[in-house]
């Protein structure tokens, strides 16, 4: 399968909506030329797509590092709220997580 | 005011022998910093009080007779995506203003454990994405050599803190040359320490496979004292491993003869055509004085370094996506709403945060992760680049069979103008040379090795395998003595000294 090297505004838009960030008109249109000027140079990477190598996901050897399962420290709960946006109760508020229908 | 033109090392010896308070020490680079920063624009905070108090600590601990760690009281800087508890940690980006982070990265409990005065928080891309400290919000840092230019990035602030002589020596961190890269622009030592040795908790996560904090200096040994403080195994970090950072002062201060038979293999792939003649002129002298010290010195070729910078603007940006989802206005850090929406939804919240809060080399990035993450382009995307990944460590594995040690120009040129507006693909060549340590976790070193026609400092990398530290901080040293005839170790004078015409 071919690598995309040409970007629509509409590629960009849906790639917005999965990382959650509201682009403007003029950024979508920016995106699409950036995003279609650096994954063109990309195609040697492309191409080790069919290198039958295993891909490398950490460098250091080390997997599933356990410590035992005892409460140390601890954060300050006041602390924490103190830095959030909006607080009710010692608890974050956010908008209504559901649209109406 | 002398002693902020002294070595971190000096300041301790002073301080021990009681020629000089940690008191004195602070006030001199706040004095330096309250003269320069309005122009170098090298801290975006200043920490004045906490300073201070630390420094009074360690003056009234060593009246007393008390132990103290032998740098105790030298004054440090920290580049803000370093979590500092009760002060503000921005990481240079609109979203976290005036965040007050509630922990201390490991780093800075390291530091306050050993008590060095934190003076600061010093400038950086945002989210330490980008090669010239343009991105932050703060505004641009200039480069103490010539102001009209950059210091480089994304650790700029912290290696103008450094050249500008306002502090000894500070922490960066480096996930594709981000402190490799302004060292050499700023002609200080910057290392990459092996991924692993210095605890990357509290340090706002990158590419969580690439990232490093480590030190910058304008000497190798400062440099090795600070990593030894920050470094070693944290239960906080499951990525951290002990061992890389303990015992590699000694080497540093005495390197003997480590040249004398070192087998130093020069990278064919990082010299040559995009690379500015200042910076091969000096890298041939380096060569030469490396041969006339004994090493053996020879030409290793790499293809996969060719490949690592496309691997590189992969992974990181697909990690960076990962990262970055966190920042979405809700338990932290600043909300925005949406124009024109009148009862948005969660979602659209976040996503009207993270559009007016992020800039736009943030969402570039994030865009671009997104993308090699997705399913249809995940096999030539992310998982490609997993693949050169192996190919890049299994090169160098081999090469370092053959070689102790490799060496490259950090960077393919000297420092450039600040406003320059490179495009995307023109910036990411700045990492040409410096992204491979990150892939493969080795341990690198930026050290400054001459000076080009205009002036302007150029660095060679020295590159270990990963777990060697010790070995890098010795024979970078021991390089450094043997250039100490070609080069000024402070090649510059601090900016003030020029008449204090800084830029326009």
């Amino acid at each position: 399968m071919g690598y995309m090297s040409t970007f629509s505004e509409s590629d960009v838009a849906k790639l917005a909506e999965v990382a959650c960030i509201q682009l403007d008109d003029e950024e979508l249109k920016q995106f699409a030329k950036d995003l279609a000027d650096i994954t063109g140079t990309l195609t040697e990477v492309q191409d080790t797509a069919a290198s039958s190598v295993a891909p490398t996901h950490r460098v250091t050897g080390l997997t599933n590092v356990l410590r035992p399962d005892l409460v140390t420290e601890v954060l300050d709960r006041a602390e924490l709220l103190a830095s959030a946006p909006d607080t009710l109760e010692g608890q974050f508020v956010v908008p209504q997580i559901l649209e109406e229908a | 005011m002398t002693w902020m033109d002294k070595t971190a090392l000096e300041m301790a010896a002073a301080l021990q022998s009681g020629e000089v308070t940690s008191v004195e020490l602070v006030e001199e680079s706040l004095e330096r910093i309250a003269q320069l920063n309005p122009t170098v624009n090298a801290f975006v905070k200043v920490d004045r009080e906490g300073a201070l108090r630390t420094a009074e600590e360690v003056d009234a601990i060593r009246s007393e007779g008390g132990d103290l760690h032998p740098l105790a009281g030298v004054p440090v800087a920290v580049k803000d995506n370093i979590v500092t508890r009760g002060l503000e940690t921005t990481c240079a980006s609109k979203i976290l203003e005036g965040w007050i982070p509630p922990y201390d990265a490991t780093v800075v409990a390291k530091l306050k454990d050993a008590k060095l005065p934190i003076v600061g928080k010093t400038n950086l891309d945002e989210f330490a994405m980008g090669s010239t400290t343009e991105t932050s919000i703060h505004g641009p840092t200039r480069n103490p050599i010539d102001p009209q230019r950059t210091p480089g990035g994304s650790s700029g602030g912290s290696a103008a803190a450094v050249a500008a002589y306002m502090v000894p020596f500070a922490l960066g961190t480096d996930t594709g040359g981000s402190i490799r890269q302004p060292a050499a622009f700023t002609g200080i030592v910057g290392v990459k320490p092996t991924y692993g040795a210095v605890s990357r908790y509290g340090a706002v996560a990158l590419a969580s496979s690439l990232d490093q904090v480590g030190p910058l200096a304008r000497n190798v040994a400062d440099a090795a004292a600070l990593q030894e403080i920050i470094g070693g195994h944290d239960p906080f970090d499951s990525t951290s491993l002990p061992g890389s950072s303990e015992q590699i002062l000694a080497g540093a201060t005495n390197p003997g003869n480590v040249l004398d038979g070192l087998k130093v293999g020069v990278v064919e792939q990082t010299r040559g055509e995009g690379y500015a003649p200042g910076v091969l002129t000096a890298f041939e002298k380096t060569i030469g004085a490396l041969e006339a010290a004994g090493a053996q010195v020879t030409d290793v070729s790499l293809p996969s370094f060719e490949g690592a910078l496309g691997a590189y603007y992969v992974i990181m940006p697909a990690e960076a996506y990962s990262n970055l989802g966190r920042f979405d206005g809700v338990e932290y850090g600043q909300r925005f709403y949406p124009d024109g929406i009148e009862n948005p939804t969660a979602w659209q919240m976040s996503a009207a945060t993270r559009g007016k809060g992020f800039g736009t080399e943030v969402k570039r990035r994030i865009i671009l992760g997104a993308h090699v993450l997705s399913a249809e382009n995940f096999k030539t995307g992310f998982e490609a680049a997993e693949k050169v990944r192996t190919q890049t460590v299994h090169e160098t594995a081999e090469a370092f069979e053959d070689v102790d040690v490799l060496l490259t120009p950090t960077t393919p040129t000297v420092a450039f103008a600040l406003g320059a507006e490179l495009d995307p693909i023109e910036m990411y060549q700045n990492d040409v040379a410096t992204v491979p340590a990150n892939l493969i976790g080795a341990a690198a070193i930026a050290l400054p090795n001459g000076n080009d026609e205009d002036g302007m400092p150029v660095s060679a990398q020295i590159m270990v395998p990963a777990g060697s530290d010790a070995l890098l901080y010795q024979v970078a040293a021991a390089v450094e003595q043997a250039l100490s005839g070609n080069v000024n170790p402070t090649p510059f004078e601090p900016i003030e000294a020029k008449g204090g015409e800084a830029a326009k």
